[in-house]
């Protein structure tokens, strides 16, 4: 049938490109074979569907069969076993049965005896066997493994084997291990009469193994006996029963145990943790249980075999189902696949095309149809052609106008500040499209037409006056397109027109206003040299035309005000970024003059477009120009060497003189400005003197020049005023700092003679007063004899004072030396542990004088600190004095602590305390606390200032902590390592 | 039901498939014996019973196992030697008998399983615990030294009158003297004096029976060790000689001619040694394996050496015994 259709296909080939029908046929089989692979798929999954519905089904029912098999072998397995057990104790119950038919009389005991031996040799499983008469002592005793006991008399009065037996008549124990390995059991039994007594024997229970280690169970299963209490007691691993294994805590075994109630768990974890099919059955005697086991992969086994063989016949399902699938689908899609091959032809253009099917049935009768509809498509197909003809024309022309109309847009975007672009491009598509000899474009300017673009090769009018018997000033008059047919025969309405059309020979002519805002600004006029008149069509294009020039024209004057607006602003900007400037100068280099006034008068210059100025101050017999700009460097060197006259000869007089701007418009025409001197080094007319006031009155004037007459402008004055003001604030503040400057220089030139004169005077006060002292305590000494009493007590008062003023003359020295910045540190290695010991012993006798007590607390680690030990030491000795100084009872603690790179020492006392007003005072030269007793304990007033002091040029600080009436802490930290010395604070 | 079958058919395959028995698989397993007597032969006694507890449990001589046996022939110092002939054939379990091998084969590190006559392992240091021996060394712990009471019972049994009796040991088998002492201290319990007769080697059997022609016991009690079983023939003539009763440990000395043994089943001892050496083929350590104990205890009795002795056995005595040799 394939065949059939390419055949047709060929002979009917139609004029139609053979590239397309090639394309629709490829594109044909791939959807044929999508087709194709559905049929062929669903056969497939149908079948395989099936198959696998069957094979769960199976799988599941096998592995429940299985199962269920499984369980019940073990049940009986386990049933059996547990029979064997039962009979195993049965058999065991009634020979110990024989031994207690005997009464106890003492006549019986040999033969007791040999009973017992005779019943171990006959039960293996007895190990040893007791027997104890009715009054519940043991009489005999036999044993595999010692010797015979007899008459030993222990009591079991109290022992389970005898009450439980005696009360039951028979007593099963429960399993103990032999040396921890042999598995054992005690069972009892009471004769038949009251008197015969209880014979107790130990069972061996290791030969229940041998029951249970010969159970097969499925073909890896197990079976195992576990007691009433959970425990294992026999497994076929031996090893499991003797590490006395609990297998209480197991689903299958908490279930047996639990008793008859609900199903039996079947599936559970086995001791290993493997998941097992399990069964049990009870030792009733005994409250034992038997469990088979298997494991669970057994019951899968099955489950696995019938994956496999379903799997396979899935295979061959699958196989067949392929075949099958191939054969029908290609019966069912041949014919589908020919008629859309046909149809695809078709659809592609090959009218011409028939398609054959012989199948006779529906899809025959659809071909048949496909035949019909191409018929009418070839019939209708020449009529369509046509028409589309006539369309495209039309088409092609409306495309040519848009075309024109966006090109005009084009170039009117393009060419946003020029109209003439526009107007030409409006000429030239205009002639085009309208067919059209000649157009021209003119522009109203007053009461005259101007050419403003023209296109054709009629010669060109250059202007018209505008006059309403022309067509185009006709148009501009009644702003609207103007169309006369024939200007030779129109009448006089259009005389003048008649008279140009005559002139220039055309005959047609379409005059359109170019109308923005109700306003005509010109007029576009496309003539014929004959009458032929213009379509609606051209008058409508036309208009647009216009219409378009209009907006180009608007546009660009829109564009020229904006462009002046820009510039304005711009120029405002600038000014405004130049005094910023200037200001920013100012305020960053307030002490450089020079540099301010040379910017101010460059930008002031500039902003003004002067080509010279200058800034002039006054001087004794004029003026001189401080800072200049665009002074070439000969006219800087006369500048220099000459003064400006003051007065009306030059403008900076007269500005001075006014107290206000002056412009003088040129210099030449000004019969009183002699400053002609100037001259020689270029031209100067235009000139402008700012004055620059304080106060009201001018410190100065800003010159700026021009070399050609042309006025300052209002703006431009104004501007200079304010760099006017600008240099005067300027030129103030230099003055004020270098005021401020040399006031403080001279603060600290006197502080510093201060020192020095201190440092001075006390090294002189200090010699004098030495030799009074020497010489005083001489005479004490009785060098020079033996002075009185009265003498003595006065040379005494003399020694007290005078080493008080030594006191104070050398604080006020180290005071000195240290504001004087003589005072260096001389730094070293140092104990501070035997820099405190140092002061401890140095001051202890002050403090035993007072009876205070006096501590001195060191933490163990203090490491060597680097740093003037001798002056540290000071501070600590005036700390610590002051400490018993102020201290009338209680004690002075010394205690120091090393931390972080650095250490502190604190001196706490318990003296009168300092009030918190006070506690920054102290500290000041010649300040004491203000309280009474502080006057009473006399003092410089000093040691605590240099105390503070030597610890800032340590680097470190001192502090004191109080609280009035209980006592004082001070406290000072000072670097472990001090690396160089720091300035005391002034 | 035909279904059923089948399935169960398919199962079984697969089943059979996945679990090969250690038996069918090609390795060749190596079990050794080591005692300080003669080398244990394969084909007779306990070496028979081993190889025969080997085979039910699917090693078969010649096919998948290989027997190695050594003996130091009485010569004690010889054991490490001879423990290590058998490390270096590759044995994978050694089976000893006597203290003195068990103790060479734990140091040789070798698996090994005890299958009698080395005292109470605990006791002689061999392993910490009988249920988790936690070295290289498990096997069977005989309660020996319990037993000698129970011999000495038996002896006491047989001749009320006892008062004095020869003990036989070899005093450098430290699980002998464990019996010895324990003997000598059930004895006391009795009213009963041992003669204690301490032997080293061969020759010392001639200071033994020199002291007991001079102190004359009652009966004779030997402890079985390799040195005493292989003079057991000069003990028997010197009993026989003296009329005195005599009791051995274990069965095959009554058989051979003593007058009564009484000891653990030599036969369950070995075949319980077989179980443990198979388990170990089967990869299993001997740190995992408890010791166990014997359970039958057989007391043999030879008519015919009591006849020829002259010793009176009662009736009685006689109907209590495992076995009777006539």
């Amino acid at each position: 049938m394939k065949a059939d259709v390419k055949q047709n296909a060929s002979a009917a080939t139609t004029g139609l490109d053979r590239p397309d029908v090639a394309a629709a046929v490829s594109g044909a089989s791939v959807v044929r074979s999508l087709l194709f692979v559905k049929y062929v798929a669903l056969l497939i999954a149908v079948v395989v569907l099936a198959l696998i519905a069957n094979g769960i089904f199976e799988v599941w029912f096998s592995y429940r069969e299985h199962k269920s098999a499984l369980i019940d072998t073990q049940r009986l397995q386990a049933q059996a076993a547990a029979d064997k057990i039962e009979e195993f104790i049965t058999q065991i119950d009634s020979q110990l049965g024989w031994t207690t038919q005997l009464p106890w009389t003492d006549g019986t005991l040999d033969q007791r005896r040999f009973d017992a031996l005779r019943l171990l040799r006959q039960v293996p499983a007895i190990t040893e066997l007791a027997q104890i008469d009715a009054s519940g002592h043991e009489q005999l005793k036999v044993s595999r493994l010692t010797m015979d006991v007899v008459g030993s008399g222990i009591d079991y009065l109290d022992k389970p084997e005898f009450k439980l037996a005696m009360a039951n008549k028979v007593y099963y124990g429960p399993v103990y291990f032999r040396r921890e390995s042999e598995p054992y059991m005690t069972i009892a039994l009471a004769g038949a009469r009251r008197d015969s007594g209880v014979s107790v024997a130990q069972v061996n229970l290791k030969l229940i193994w041998d029951v249970v280690s010969k159970i097969q169970v499925g073909a890896n299963g197990r079976a195992y006996v576990v007691d009433g209490g959970g425990r294992l007691i026999a497994h076929p691993d031996i090893s499991l029963v003797l590490r006395n294994t609990d297998m209480s805590h197991l689903a299958q075994v908490e279930s047996a145990r639990a008793g008859s109630a609900g199903d039996p768990v079947q599936t559970a974890l086995d001791i290993a943790g493997h998941e097992v099919l399990t069964a049990f059955a009870p030792v009733v005697p005994l409250g034992w249980y038997v469990f088979a086991e298997t494991p669970i992969e057994e019951a899968y086994a099955p489950l696995y075999t019938s994956i496999q063989r379903t799997g396979y016949v899935l295979l061959g399902a699958l196989g067949l189902a392929f075949i099958a699938g191939l054969f029908l689908a290609g019966r069912m899609v041949g014919p589908i696949q020919a008629l859309r091959a046909g149809a695809a032809r078709i659809g592609a253009g090959d009218l011409g095309q028939r398609i054959k099917i012989r199948t006779g049935d529906e899809v025959e009768a659809l071909a048949n149809q496909f035949n019909d509809m191409a018929g009418k498509l070839q019939e209708s197909y020449a009529d369509l052609e046509k028409k589309v003809e006539l369309r495209t024309h039309e088409l092609s022309d409306a495309l040519d106008q848009q075309t024109a109309i966006s090109e005009i847009l084009r170039v009117t975007s393009n060419s946003p500040s020029d109209v003439q672009p526009v107007l030409n491009s409006v000429a030239e598509h205009a002639a085009h499209i309208c067919d059209a000899q000649v157009v021209e474009v003119f522009l109203l300017e007053g009461k005259v037409l101007r050419d403003a673009a023209w296109y054709g090769d009629f010669p060109r009018l250059s202007e018209i006056p505008l006059d309403r018997a022309t067509v185009i000033g006709r148009s501009i008059y009644d702003r609207q397109p103007v169309h006369v047919a024939d200007l030779l025969t129109a009448g006089d309405e259009f005389a003048a027109g008649r008279e140009y059309a005559r002139k220039m020979g055309h005959r047609t002519i379409l005059a359109v206003p170019l109308v923005r805002e109700g306003r005509a600004l010109g007029t576009i006029t496309i003539r014929r040299a004959e009458v032929r008149p213009f379509a609606p069509k051209h008058i409508a294009l036309l208009s647009t035309f216009a219409d378009q020039a209009a907006i180009a024209i608007e546009n660009v004057r829109l564009f020229e005000a904006e462009q002046e607006r820009t510039h304005e602003l711009s120029e405002s900007l600038r000014q405004q970024t130049a005094t910023a400037d200037v200001l920013k100068i100012i305020s960053r280099t307030t002490f450089d003059l020079q540099t301010v006034l040379d910017t101010l008068v460059e930008s002031a210059a500039r902003l003004c477009e002067a080509e010279k100025a200058s800034i002039n101050r006054a001087e004794d017999g004029g003026y001189r120009a401080v800072s200049t700009y665009g002074f070439s460097p000969e006219l800087k060197q006369f500048a220099a060497e000459h003064l400006i006259p003051a007065g009306p000869a030059s403008v900076t007089g007269r500005t001075v003189a006014g107290g206000a701007t002056v412009q003088v418009l040129d210099v030449t025409a000004d019969a009183e400005y002699k400053t002609t001197a100037y001259m020689k080094f270029g031209k100067v007319r235009t000139l402008l003197g700012v004055p620059m006031l304080r106060e009201g009155m001018p410190t100065g004037v800003i010159t700026m020049m021009r070399s050609e007459v042309r006025p300052f402008t209002d703006k431009q004055i104004e501007l200079a005023q304010t760099f006017a003001d600008q240099a005067v604030i300027a030129i103030e503040n230099v003055r004020l700092f270098e005021e401020i400057q040399e006031k403080s220089r001279q603060v600290e030139e006197a502080s510093k003679h201060k020192s020095q004169f201190l440092a001075n005077m006390s090294h002189e006060l200090r010699t004098p007063l030495n030799a009074i002292l020497g010489y005083t305590e001489l005479i004490l000494d009785g060098i020079y004899g033996d002075a009185p009493d009265k003498m003595r007590n006065v040379l005494d008062r003399v020694q007290t004072n005078g080493r008080h003023l030594l006191g104070l003359i050398n604080d006020v020295l180290d005071l000195s030396k240290i504001e004087a910045g003589q005072l260096a540190l001389r730094l070293s290695d140092y104990s501070i542990k035997e820099m405190m010991e140092g002061v401890y012993v140095a001051v202890e006798p002050l403090a035993g004088n007072k009876k205070l007590g006096f501590r001195l607390e060191l933490s163990e680690d203090l490491p060597t600190a680097y740093g003037d030990e001798r002056r540290l030491s000071q501070v600590l000795l005036n700390l610590v004095g002051n400490a018993i100084k102020f201290t009338d009872t209680g004690a002075v603690t010394m205690k120091a602590a090393a931390a972080n790179g650095s250490y502190t020492i604190a001196v706490n006392d318990t003296g009168p305390g300092i009030a918190e007003d006070d506690q920054a005072k102290i500290f000041e030269e010649f300040k004491q606390s203000e309280a009474a007793q502080t006057k009473a304990k006399g003092g410089t007033g000093l040691g605590l200032s240099i105390a503070k002091r030597i610890v800032e040029m340590h680097g470190g600080r001192l502090w004191v902590e109080s609280t009035l009436g209980k006592g004082s802490t001070f406290f000072f930290t000072v670097p472990l390592k001090v690396e160089s010395q720091a300035r005391a604070e002034e | 039901m035909k279904r059923r079958q089948v399935l169960q058919l398919l199962a079984g395959a697969t089943l059979s498939m996945s679990c090969g028995a250690v038996a069918q698989t090609s390795k060749t397993y190596r079990v050794g014996t080591l005692t300080v007597g003669p080398p244990i032969p394969p084909t007779a006694g306990t070496g028979k019973m081993l190889v025969e507890g080997l085979e039910q449990r699917g090693f078969k001589l010649g096919q998948n196992l290989v027997y190695e046996a050594r003996g130091a022939a009485g010569k004690v110092s010889q054991t490490a030697n001879l423990m290590q002939e058998l490390k270096a054939a590759n044995v994978d379990v050694v089976v000893t008998v006597s203290y003195p091998a068990a103790a060479a084969a734990k140091a040789s590190g070798v698996p090994t399983v005890i299958a009698s006559g080395s005292g109470d392992p605990v006791k002689t240091g061999l392993v910490t615990s009988l249920a988790q021996p936690g070295g290289n060394v498990t096997g069977i712990s005989d309660d020996a030294a319990a037993l000698s009471t129970k011999r000495l019972g038996l002896l006491k049994q047989l001749s009320p009158q006892l008062r004095r009796v020869a003990m036989l040991w070899n005093k450098d088998d430290l699980g002998m003297s464990q019996r010895y002492d324990a003997s000598a201290k059930a004895a006391q319990e009795m009213g009963v004096t041992v003669l204690p007769l301490g032997v080293r080697e061969p020759d010392d059997f001639n200071d033994a029976f020199t002291t007991m022609d001079s102190s004359r016991p009652d009966a004779i009690l030997m402890v079985s060790d390799s040195l005493t079983l292989l003079n057991r023939k000069r003990v028997f003539d010197y009993a026989a000689q003296h009329r005195l009763p005599a009791i051995y440990e274990q069965d095959f000395v009554a058989r051979d001619g003593g007058l009564m043994s009484y000891g653990a089943d030599q036969k369950e001892s070995f075949d319980r040694a077989a179980a443990l050496v198979t388990k170990i083929f089967e990869g299993a350590k001997p740190a995992d394996l408890p010791f166990e104990l014997p359970t039958r205890y057989l007391l043999v009795v030879n008519l015919k050496t009591a006849k020829a002795t002259g010793i009176n056995l009662p009736p009685d005595f006689v109907a209590l015994a495992d076995e009777v040799v006539e």
